[in-house]
């Protein structure tokens, strides 16, 4: 286990020259980076003693801003995905509001829009579209304000009502209420970026006539790899069979291992997944894991969903696709032996055995 | 940390509003959903929810201002470490898992005196640069992961740069990315101003 020094949030948040430029990306050692911060960190609180940005990371730190979501259906009070996120089965027709809450976290005032985007899922990622992308969805939603000017600290609640029409087509749609920041002015020449920092809360509607699609999923593989850089990797390939979307995350245990051993349990990479999507997540181990074999249990939770799965698996070379491919590259050279020999072995005999017929059309000689 | 709280809080609305439901069978004409709805709102059709009282919030940092990344001729690539400024992404919703996902995109690189002149966001890099995070990881752990290898290639779609699913409870991650440009042969002279905006859900 590695601590990262506190002071690195100080460093961060300073944005200076000469601490941005020491984060190169090209130093590999992440030893060295630490090192380096430290003693620019070192420099930086000296120079910034007076400035509130100079906090420690459990101070105020930088300006920032914030949302949450307020208000939580009383039948998903158990599911802590609703504490994050508005999931919600509505019937064609329903009206709901959900309070989101957006907080100025920063020393100055802060004017922050507030709008709903349309978002999807792919790769294993939920993404809230580019800007203001309108879909089913947003026209669905109504904002009780587009956008609040806060105080220093100051807080501010905004209604969200999404009306389902009666004439909805059932599925699963999905979107985000965001809160943005956009940074001000603008340089006078050369390349001048505007920044613009939103953060939200994503929708899960799924909309249609009686109860909830069910919510299921299944974890259909488990590998283990060691990549060329000797880094091992287990992938798990996580299959959503039901009718909502899932937020899916959990644990890697390894047990059985070489001598008795176990290992873990490791963080897994966690995956959103639509309906009928399959992606894979992965669960980093360090490089002094033995190869194995391990007994591999992955344990997945989404929402009040959990589920289990365990295989065998090896993480040496040997057991990988490497000596299948050696098996083949053998065979394939053995087979090119062969044919090669037999080609030769044809001609020789044809070479030492005359053609029949040939001495047949030969003249007879006479006097023999 | 805040969750026997929300527990209680959810517990006794639940129950508040079924003892409420049976004390008031008149209420009940329509369906179960629309009586509670009834007595949480005046809209009989909205379903009741319950109040989070915590003051958590999913946070990321404000704008720090425009960024110059600087000038460069046709045909060079512009771009310092860091340059854009820190990101730092602070869940203090005190969940169970608590994770999010951040993304990234870019506008077009627009002339500001003829807008037609264009250089494309897919000419700009992103090099998400080290990550740190608070609580710290274990090396090798993949709590908080990064997008492709570090390095994208920008663009108008939105491409995920760092996604944290492995921390229960409060956390803070950091990462100071720059932005590079390979200013195309073809470009014409002047200033260009694009938007970068960060997603975090």
């Amino acid at each position: 286990m590695r601590r990262v020094p506190s002071v690195l949030v100080v460093v961060a948040a300073a944005k200076t020259a000469a601490t941005t430029a020491l984060v190169r990306r090209f130093l590999g050692s992440f030893m060295l980076v630490t090192a380096v911060l430290a003693v620019a960190a070192a420099a930086l609180s000296t120079a910034l003693a007076g400035s509130a940005q100079a906090a420690s990371g459990s101070g105020p730190g930088p300006a920032r801003f914030g949302i949450r979501l307020v208000d939580i259906p009383v039948n998903e009070a158990d599911n802590p995905r609703a504490y994050r996120y508005i999931i919600d089965h509505l019937n064609p027709g329903t009206t709901i509001r959900r309070r989101v809450q957006i907080v100025n976290l920063s020393a100055t005032a802060a004017r922050i829009t507030v709008y709903p985007d349309a978002a999807t899922i792919r790769g294993g990622y939920f993404i809230g579209d580019v800007g203001q992308t309108p879909s089913d969805l947003t026209t669905w939603i109504t904002m009780s304000q587009h956008s609040v000017s806060l105080a220093p600290n100051a807080k501010a609640m905004v209604t969200v009502t999404i009306q389902v029409p009666r004439t909805a087509s059932p599925g699963n749609l999905y979107g985000v209420i965001w809160a943005q920041e956009t940074s001000l002015g603008k340089t006078s020449n050369g390349i001048n970026l505007i920044e613009a920092n939103r953060v939200g809360i994503r929708i899960y509607l799924s909309v249609g006539p009686g109860g909830p699609p069910p919510v299921n999923f299944d974890i259909t593989s488990i590998t283990g790899t060691r990549s060329a850089r000797g880094q091992l990797l287990v992938l798990a390939q996580v299959h959503n069979t039901g009718g909502q979307a899932i937020d899916a995350s959990g644990t890697l245990k390894l047990t059985d291992g070489p001598g008795g051993l176990t290992a873990g349990p490791y963080q897994e990479t966690g995956v959103t997944l639509a309906p009928g999507q399959s992606e894979p997540i992965k669960v980093a181990l360090s490089k002094q894991v033995p190869d194995g074999p391990w007994r591999a249990q992955i344990n997945m939770t989404s929402g009040l969903t959990d589920r289990s799965a365990e295989a065998t698996i090896d993480f040496s070379p040997a057991a990988g696709p490497n000596r299948r491919y050696l098996i083949i590259a053998v065979i394939l050279v053995v087979l090119l032996l062969l044919a090669g020999l037999a080609v030769w072995l044809i001609r020789r005999n044809r070479r030492s055995s005359p053609i029949p017929g040939h001495l047949d059309l030969m003249p007879a000689q006479p006097g023999k | 940390m805040h969750r026997p709280l929300f527990l209680v809080t959810a517990g006794s609305v639940a129950a508040g509003a079924l003892i409420l439901a049976m004390a008031l069978p008149a209420a009940a004409a329509t369906s179960g959903r629309a009586d509670m709805a009834a007595l949480a709102a005046p809209a009989a059709t909205t379903p009741v929810t319950f109040e989070v009282t915590t003051t958590g919030t999913l946070s990321v940092t404000s704008p720090a201002g425009p960024v110059d990344l600087g000038t460069g001729a046709v045909g060079t690539t512009i771009g310092t470490a860091g340059n854009f400024g820190a990101v730092t992404v602070t869940d203090n919703r005190a969940l169970n898992p608590a994770s999010w996902t951040a993304t990234v995109t870019s506008t077009n690189f627009v002339n500001s005196v003829t807008a037609a002149d264009i250089i494309l966001a897919g000419d700009a890099t992103y090099l998400t640069g080290t990550v740190a995070a608070t609580p710290a990881q274990a090396l090798g752990s993949t709590a908080v992961s990064v997008g492709g290898t570090g390095t994208l290639t920008l663009g108008t779609g939105a491409q995920s740069v760092v996604t944290e699913t492995g921390f229960d409870g409060d956390n803070s991650t950091q990462w100071t990315p720059e932005i590079q440009l390979n200013v195309p042969a073809t470009a014409v002279l002047g200033t260009y101003d694009a938007t970068i905006t960060h997603s975090v859900s």
